[in-house]
């Protein structure tokens, strides 16, 4: 028996399986390390390394011998969680459980920012289909841009599976380095009298009743308008009423907890299963991570152009800080402590992070309707 | 309609649909906030 048939991984391994190996390494360096977003960078990361082995058996693989198909476990839950949109609807779920909507009955208006913060998106859609990507392809890698895991792979799942791997890295990887890309692009937009605005404080309760009442009214709506948001609106919505019927804690604690942590193993594992070479070692993922910051920086330009044009209107007392702007991208809360943490810096004296956090949980909604939106309006076009 | 063409439009009519979305759930809130005011005793 020759080396070659006792080891046949050596001999098949190619330099393409060797650098996602390497990509594998460094997300799971990354997630333990830097802490950039561990929860999915870490199996995700571990899964690239797990399907990039040659002859793997975590892959579905075809018995040379037999000719019959050799189910792979990664295989089986991409079938069962991934390409039918399940696992990320389920996150939805533990998402709106985790949710506190009260900030946002504090001071309605800031909602408005979660729809500014959301032009990085389309803005990137536009150019990706000047790089050659088409409508659903361009649409997949806008969505990078609205800052949040489960809403970048339930669009591109459904529209660009094959772009699913670089899609999901890109998007978690930006999330994670929100504090290193936000804060140039504001102080680039904005002058330091802007950073030094003080808004005013809102310091009213909100009732129970309107904390259940709002995720209802907001999932009647949203079907009603955009049908196909539906499922993602509806999901979040469903955690939060959970979370706020005041009936169902335990099953809200499971939604935050357990479930939270079961899904987002099972998602960032199954994910690493489009993380093969022949997929992801190509121009096209370059361009993917490349477009992603591009969103990222035009979702931040959205959300405080757009608060230094609602500042031309609004009187002295009612001006908003245009960093608040930019937290109407989701990336939840982590870009809410970033920028309560540069108007400290600015004026230790501005407390930004309560008007922080209400854009912020704005963006939430807003990165939401926006994927539904792009699943109602894409296959009109195609 | 090339892609470009199309994305284009995409983009107004996304941009224009969530603030459409975000305008409702604004009215919603005030309106909900209105109807259900917080009341100390009774929560």
């Amino acid at each position: 028996m020759d080396l070659e048939s006792l080891l046949p991984v050596i001999y098949s391994i190619t330099w393409q399986n060797l650098v996602m190996i390497a990509v594998g390494l460094t997300l799971i360096y990354l997630a333990i390390a830097k802490e950039y977003e561990p929860n999915l960078l870490l199996p995700m990361g571990f899964g690239a390394v797990l399907v990039n082995i040659p002859l793997t058996s975590a892959l579905t693989q075809i018995d040379p011998v037999t000719g019959k198909a050799l189910e792979g476990a990664l295989s089986v839950f991409y079938e069962a969680g991934i390409a039918n949109e399940v696992f990320p609807l389920l996150i939805f779920i533990a998402i709106g459980a985790m949710i506190d909507f009260s900030p946002l009955f504090k001071n309605p208006l800031l909602l408005l920012f979660g729809a500014a913060a959301q032009f990085g998106i389309f803005l990137t859609m536009m150019g990706a289909t000047l790089l050659g990507f088409d409508l659903k392809e361009a649409a997949s890698i806008g969505i990078i841009g609205a800052a949040d895991g489960p809403t970048s792979i339930f669009v591109s799942s459904r529209f660009a599976p094959g772009l699913l791997g670089p899609i999901s890295v890109a998007a978690y990887s930006y999330m994670a380095l929100v504090p290193i890309i936000q804060p140039p692009v504001i102080r680039l937009l904005t002058t330091k009298k802007e950073r030094c605005i003080h808004m005013e404080a809102h310091a009213k309760n909100v009732s129970k009743t309107s904390l259940i009442l709002f995720p209802i009214i907001v999932t009647i709506f949203a079907g009603i308008i955009a049908p196909s948001s539906l499922a993602l609106i509806g999901f979040l919505m469903f955690g939060n009423l959970i979370r706020e019927c005041g009936v169902l804690n335990k099953l809200s604690l499971a939604a935050q907890n357990e479930l939270s942590s079961i899904v987002t193993i099972l998602l960032g594992i199954s994910i690493a299963s489009t993380m093969t070479a022949d997929r992801f070692v190509r121009l096209d993922t370059l361009m993917i991570i490349g477009l992603g910051l591009v969103a990222f920086i035009f979702d931040t330009f959205g959300g405080v152009m757009f608060a230094k044009g609602m500042n031309i209107f609004l009187p002295a007392k009612k001006k908003i800080n245009p960093m608040v702007g930019a937290c109407g991208i989701s990336a939840f809360p982590m870009s809410a402590r970033v920028i309560h943490g540069m108007g400290q810096k600015e004026d230790p004296t501005n407390y930004l992070l309560m008007h922080a956090v209400s854009a912020n949980v704005g963006g939430q909604i807003g990165s939401v309707v926006a994927g539904g939106l792009i699943l109602s309006l894409i296959p009109l076009f195609c | 309609m090339n892609n470009f063409e199309a994305a284009l439009e995409v983009t107004g009519l996304g941009m224009l649909g969530i603030f459409l979305f975000m305008i409702i759930f604004f009215f919603a809130i005030k309106a909900i906030d209105k109807l259900f005011p917080y009341k100390q005793k009774s929560e």
